[in-house]
């Protein structure tokens, strides 16, 4: 039995069957959480390639398997990385049972796994922007409803990312050429040109960033944060799989100034307009892009440290995200979206309203909480060799800071007038709700008090990529 | 038996120079019409033909793939159009005079000039780094490939957004099909198109069913 197709093939399947469950959230729910839950334990099995007995019955599980001429191979360095990106989409899936997403969230999240799974086990590994590609597709389906009909968000998504992977697949055919032909250097050049534009329109570099901006805004919050967060963090991972495998790209420092001016320009973009936005939607939109824009210029310093920073920034990404997901989920479910339809909202929705405001100050990386430790070792490293940049992040934080400052009024305010201990009105919440963002801000403060917490868990994600910069 | 060798020439005639113009004008006509049956009818004969051109560079079983990806595709935008309706609501007759053409489709023809001219430049021998399975092939997949992109920047609507993504993956894959005729490549550009259109059609159903609430309400 193929290791990998197994991996795939089970998600797929569950998420038939939860398609068909819609009537029953809890049950979704309990399916997609075990289902995880199974891939997990699966990831974590030691015998592949080694004929073992289940139930009374020989079964070897290979770790590769051809389909069509290539092959979906799971390599022991993947073994991490989909601990990651299952613990990612286990997160949101719990969220999706504490606050009302789309109801298509459960069905299309456990679709998208196996493509997710696939970009990292295909080989030649850079057909993995085809699975990109039906991402963006997929996508489509959690990013508008009937409740948050703007269009323009997954359009421009698809579109983008559309427009991306016809680079990075020619790409791999310049690499072919070149193997064909080694001393000539005139593929690889084009090679490098193709693979770094193709990546910076996918990741969003500006000017490519628009649909950040538009899905955040126009999307379900809750999807929105998956896109951004979970999605996302697969191309990334995409794109340190691509620099392991080629040494001549690591070797190539323009490669990496390209990484690093990207990023700048994301942050540059997002510290214009965050600190201006009128919409929950937008601030965390464009919050995301300077954080994400952060993470390229750790990444574009080419360093071993560099790895681990860039991997401790991605997962608490994730957290900020869910947390404020499931907070803006119920607040844009009861109010919109909009500032003045937000006003008191902290008055019935204290713990929705506290989680969007730790979960999107944690993405802006304000102290204490878990986006800073990265943000604060970025700006160590830069300190000595790249003075201008952190002067740019630091901006962007503080607009990003400003954003949420300007708002933290607006979700307090106090109508009428009420005693300190009448301002708060309880019983509007869930109790899963609660429970949820209690726990959510409470790891994002802990994470942030003692960043060490997630190192055994960040550490071997990108060692690979971090062991061949030494 | 014979039959099929009769078709035989006559299919290597329609898949030359008649494709490239056949492709060339319908995806002129994606871009320059808002009315949703000159674009299904435009959709339709471009996959036809875009099938043919396919011919040249793939064997005809693998073609044949292509072909009825197509077809999929096609099928899928069509149902969609169907259920969300042939003309749009908001949907306001620039010219009270059918054959004069608008200030916005005077626009389009100019800007689909432009990027057809673009597209030959690009077609020109030794311009992009392609290997040329069949020059007009090339040249009919950098026309579908520049008239996707500048419908993708024009429209505003999903389905025709969605279409001038279909166009530029169409567009694209005639292209890589020459590089890489790889059949699981193959088979997953066809899943693409296939879930693009999916999505488009999804995208469309709750557009529509949006602007029908906002009428509602006004």
């Amino acid at each position: 039995m193929s290791f990998p197709l197994l991996l795939m093939g089970l998600p797929l399947v569950t998420g038939v069957l939860v398609y068909n469950l819609r009537r029953w959230l809890w049950l979704q729910v309990i399916v997609a959480v075990g289902t995880v839950l199974v891939l997990i334990a699966l990831v974590q099995l030691e015998t592949l390639d080694q004929l073992v007995v289940v139930f009374g019955r020989d079964i070897t599980l290979h770790s590769s398997s051809a389909v069509l001429g290539r092959s979906f191979t799971f390599g022991e360095a993947d073994r991490p990385i989909l601990v990651f990106v299952f613990v990612a989409v286990l997160l949101y899936f719990l969220a999706v049972g504490v606050v009302r997403g789309p109801s298509l969230f459960l069905p299309v999240g456990l679709g998208m796994l196996p493509l997710m799974e696939a970009t990292i086990f295909v080989q030649p590994f850079l057909y993995a922007a085809l699975f990109l590609a039906l991402i963006a597709a997929v996508a489509a389906f959690i990013l508008s409803n009937r409740d948050y009909a703007g269009t323009d968000g997954a359009m421009r998504y698809l579109a983008f990312v559309s427009m991306g992977v016809p680079f990075i697949l020619l790409a791999g055919w310049q690499l072919e050429v070149h193997q064909i032909n080694p001393d000539d250097m005139l593929p690889l050049k084009r090679a490098t040109w193709m693979l770094g534009v193709g990546f910076l329109v996918i990741l969003a570099v500006a000017p490519f960033h628009s649909w950040v901006a538009l899905v955040s805004r126009k999307a379900p919050p809750l999807s929105a944060a998956f896109v951004i967060g979970v999605v996302q963090a697969v191309v990334l991972i995409f794109l340190i799989d691509t620099l392991t495998q080629f040494d001549w790209l690591r070797a190539n420092t323009q490669f990496f100034l390209a990484l690093r001016l990207g990023g700048v320009a994301m942050a540059v973009v997002g510290a214009a307009f965050t600190f201006a936005q009128r919409s929950l939607g937008g601030l965390m939109g464009y919050t995301a892009l300077i954080d994400w824009g952060a993470t390229l210029v750790v990444l574009g310093l080419r360093t071993p440290d560099s790895i681990a920073v860039a991997s401790m920034m991605i997962v608490v990404r994730v957290l900020g995200l869910v947390v404020w997901g499931v907070g803006a989920g119920v607040l844009m479910d009861v109010f919109e979206d909009d500032y003045d339809k937000l006003r008191s909202c902290a008055r019935n929705y204290p713990f929705a309203t506290t989680a969007v405001v730790v979960g999107g100050l944690s993405l802006s990386a304000l102290p204490l909480l878990a986006g800073f430790p990265g943000r604060w070792e970025l700006f160590r490293m830069l300190s000595a060799d790249h003075i201008g940049f952190s002067i740019v992040l630091i901006l962007a934080g503080v607009s990003a800071w400003w954003g949420y400052v300007r708002v933290l009024p607006i979700l307090f305010e106090w109508s009428e007038p009420q005693t300190e201990s009448s301002y708060f009105v309880a019983g509007w919440e869930r109790w899963g709700t609660i429970g949820f963002v209690t726990l959510g801000v409470v790891t994002l403060l802990c994470v942030g008090l003692a960043p060490k917490v997630l190192t055994p868990f960040v550490q071997p994600m990108l060692d690979n990529l971090a062991k061949l910069l030494v | 038996m014979s039959d099929i060798l009769e078709v035989i020439p006559v299919l290597s005639y329609w898949s030359g120079s008649p494709a490239v113009a056949s492709v060339i004008v319908t995806a002129a006509l994606l871009v320059i019409s808002e009315d949703r049956r000159v674009l299904v009818t435009a959709l339709a004969i471009q996959y036809l033909f875009v099938g043919l051109l396919y011919t040249n560079i793939l064997a005809p079983q693998v073609a044949g793939i292509k072909t009825t990806a197509g077809i999929v595709v096609w099928l899928i935008v069509f149902f969609s159009v169907q259920q969300s309706g042939w003309r749009r609501g908001s949907e306001v007759s620039e010219s009270s005079i059918p054959w004069v053409l608008g200030a916005r489709a005077r626009f389009r023809v100019f800007a689909v000039i432009l990027a057809a001219l673009i597209g030959w430049k690009l077609a020109l021998p030794g311009t992009l780094p392609f290997p040329v399975a069949s020059e007009y092939v090339t040249f009919a997949a950098l026309q579908l490939t520049c008239l996707g992109l500048l419908l993708q920047g024009l429209a505003g609507h999903p389905l025709k957004s969605g279409l001038g993504i279909l166009t530029f993956l169409t567009g694209f894959g005639l292209l890589y099909s020459g590089v890489e005729p790889a059949l699981m490549v193959v088979g997953v550009l066809a899943a693409v198109e296939v879930a693009v259109a999916l999505s488009i059609s999804y995208l469309t159903i709750v557009h529509m069913l949006s602007s029908r609430v906002s009428e509602e309400v006004r």
